[in-house]
């Protein structure tokens, strides 16, 4: 064999494994949750009673809503949660680290007629059209929701959130209203105020 | 033949070194990424730190470790490491794209406040 051959086959052999292929990782990751407040800025959430601005007969709303955002919060938060009647309390120590959450709800209930396709009563001996107007129970829940620092009682996040649900249900009561209603603003608060973790794809290199 | 040995032989020693100077960095990348599948975040950040030692240059690495910040959900971190991955290989376009990624989650979270 030739030098130069040599020289050829030695350089083949040894830039081989420096040249081969090594494709990108796609890798699909479970990443934590984003939250409007910064991580681990708090450690203690209070939420307080809040306010009715048309309060109902027979159904506390306010203090019904402090006790299941209350209840989420804790499923969800590791730190500590604390129900309190009125923000004023948790602000007047100007305590770090926690979390004031306060605003107001209004539930308002009417009767609204909408066209149906199916659900209309008989009436009379002939065959009804399949479609016609229903009177319908409309419930519609709107809650003012601030979070504030009990450091400074400065207002960190607002927001409103208004929710509706028709019932056909005429009498439909206002406690069957208000879990389906607040279920859905938790599902919008909860993410902001402690985030949650999502799929991800990310590509990850190996040269 | 006899006379040419020793230089094939030198030629194959300094080819074979050149060769395994890159695989000790991406070895420990490679070695991150299998850490990283099998949800050992900690070990991959380990094996990613070392390819940053050995290579200060691999925007790979740094690539690699701004995944494991956001995993640990230490954004600052992240959005530093996707950036030093981005100035040392500005036309990586799969930097660029965890980048944007990151950035857009990143906004939707945090961007809702009044």
């Amino acid at each position: 064999m030739k030098a130069p051959a040599v020289v050829i086959l030695a350089f083949a052999i040894g830039a081989g494994p420096a040249c081969r292929s090594t494709a990108d990782q796609v890798i699909r990751i479970d990443l934590p949750g984003v939250s409007a407040f910064v991580a681990g800025s708090f450690d203690e959430v209070v939420v307080t009673d809040f306010r009715e601005d048309l309060p109902l007969p027979d159904f506390r709303a306010g203090r019904e809503l402090r006790e299941y955002l209350a209840a989420e919060i804790e499923r969800a938060f590791r730190g500590t949660v604390t129900r309190l009647d009125a923000p004023e309390e948790a602000l007047s120590g100007g305590r770090e680290r926690v979390l004031v959450l306060a605003g107001s709800i209004r539930m308002a209930t009417a009767v609204r007629k909408a066209l149906d396709m199916k659900n209309v009563p008989l009436d009379g001996p002939f065959k009804p059209p399949g479609r016609g107007l229903v009177e319908l129970c409309h419930w519609t829940m709107t809650v003012d929701l601030s979070v504030l620092s009990a450091a400074d009682g400065a207002t960190l996040y607002h927001r409103r959130f208004e929710e509706e649900r028709d019932y056909i249900d005429l009498e439909k009561p206002a406690e069957f209203a208000f879990s389906e209603l607040s279920a859905r603003v938790r599902g919008r608060l909860l993410p902001v105020l402690l985030g949650s973790s999502t799929l991800e794809t990310r590509t990850l290199l190996v040269r | 033949m006899r006379r040419f040995f020793p230089s094939a032989l030198a030629v194959l020693a300094l080819a074979g070194l050149a060769a395994c100077a890159r695989p000790l960095a991406t070895g420990a990348l490679s070695a991150g990424v299998t850490a990283a599948r099998a949800d050992d975040w900690d070990a991959a950040v380990r094996h990613w730190a070392e390819a940053v030692r050995r290579n200060p240059g691999s925007a790979a690495a740094h690539n690699n470790l701004a995944v494991a910040c956001e995993k640990r959900g230490d954004w600052d971190a992240a959005r530093r490491e996707y950036e030093e991955a981005l100035r040392l290989d500005p036309g990586n376009l799969v930097i660029k794209e965890n980048f944007v990624a990151f950035k857009a989650r990143l906004e939707a979270g945090r961007g809702r406040t009044p």
